[in-house]
């Protein structure tokens, strides 16, 4: 109820919303509406599908790159050899510099592979790095590919190790590891 | 007589309401929530219309106050509220759909039917009967107004809740809500009563 004795206006008022209110458009049967929510309310097709699988897609795509890049110039890993009786992943480092005064002779390299050591090759720890995870062994002189000199060091490494080796690579090089660039995590 | 006749639809009408709003069985709430189709198709009967002349009125455009009302429905489906007093649905589902409403407005900053309905001639829109404010005016006035006001105006006038539901369903006093619809009838009847 408006009032207990709603004024002629009030009256007026009233019947005027009503009639305004009264659109042929506004009133519907209730199964459209019902229908209408029903219809909504259903499992719709996972639009979140394609969004996700285009940026795993350019995920992959940039880890692709990202790792052929490392391929190419950091950490390439053509083969294994053994130090002091362990054997290490053998990566290219080109970019890697350590000062003698970091490094501590470690072990005689035992390795049928030329190109890339030298005959009789030495590896060295590097100051602060666990020798059993990480050695580097001069590069044989003149070895490269087609990217160019394979640099002054070849890394022996048995785990993770790129990060700690980021103070020793130039950061001005294009083969220095994108993780040890500016800006990266 | 014509005041009586006007009278006796507000009385039928509010008969209508109530028996919509009283009628609840305990455990609607619980059942909607189930997905009880048969409990919401029966809710969709009993507010469907209100809530949209409410929406009209508060956004001056059909196709608006429908979709309001159609998101405020598809809301109470997808998640049905939690009320101590399951009786306040009507309420929340008016306050719902007229939130709506006015969101809907804002995003769409053109010209509502309401400056359209005041722009066209006024011989287009007048009413026969004399007891009925004429339409077109109405709808000049209704244009002027904010539409908390127009939401308000049509709590009262047209869905009859008295000032007691009303204070509940905008969280203002009865009092407030006595005070202000007292002002925009003095505002309207100066535009409209001449």
């Amino acid at each position: 109820m408006m009032t207990d004795r709603p004024t002629d206006f009030e009256l007026r008022l009233a019947a005027g919303l009503r009639t305004y209110a009264d659109q042929s458009g506004l009133m519907r049967r209730p199964e459209a509406a019902v229908a209408e929510v029903l219809a909504r309310s259903r499992p719709q097709p996972r639009r979140w599908v394609l969004p996700v699988a285009a940026a795993t897609l350019v995920v992959a795509l940039v880890a692709a790159v990202a790792g052929i890049q490392l391929l190419n110039s950091a950490a390439s890993r053509p083969s294994t050899t053994t130090v002091n009786g362990r054997e290490y992943r053998v990566a290219i480092v080109r970019s890697l510099e350590v000062p003698s005064t970091a490094l501590t002779q470690y072990g005689d390299v035992r390795s049928d592979d030329d190109h890339l050591f030298a005959e009789n090759a030495v590896a060295y720890a590097i100051d602060g790095i666990d020798p059993e995870v990480a050695l580097i062994v001069p590069t044989r002189p003149g070895a490269g590919d087609d990217a160019g000199s394979y640099g002054n060091w070849i890394l022996l490494e048995r785990g993770a190790v790129i990060l700690q080796l980021c103070p020793y690579f130039d950061p001005n090089s294009e083969f220095t590891p994108p993780e040890c660039l500016e800006g990266s995590p | 007589m014509k005041r009586e006749r006007l009278l006796k639809h507000q009385c039928g009408m509010q008969a209508s309401l109530m028996a919509a709003n009283g009628g609840w069985k305990p455990g609607v709430l619980a059942r909607l929530a189930g997905g009880d189709r048969a409990t919401f198709t029966e809710l969709v009967e009993a507010h469907d219309t209100d809530m949209a002349r409410l929406c009209y009125v508060i956004c001056g455009d059909v196709e608006l106050a429908r979709d309001a009302v159609q998101n405020a429905w598809h809301r109470l489906w997808r998640q049905p509220p939690r009320l101590r007093d399951e009786s306040r649905l009507r309420s929340w589902l008016l306050s719902v759909a007229a939130n709506e409403a006015r969101q809907a407005l804002r995003r769409r900053r053109r010209g509502s039917q309401l400056e359209r309905l005041a722009a066209v001639s006024a011989d287009a829109g007048r009413t026969v009967e004399p007891e009925v404010l004429d339409r077109v005016a109405l709808a000049s006035s209704l244009s002027r107004l904010t539409p908390h006001e127009r939401e308000l105006l049509a709590l009262r006038y047209l869905l009859e809740l008295s000032s007691a539901d009303i204070a509940q369903h905008l969280g203002i006093s009865p009092e407030g809500v006595r005070s202000r619809l007292h002002r925009l009838i003095e505002r309207l009847r100066k535009e409209l009563d001449r």
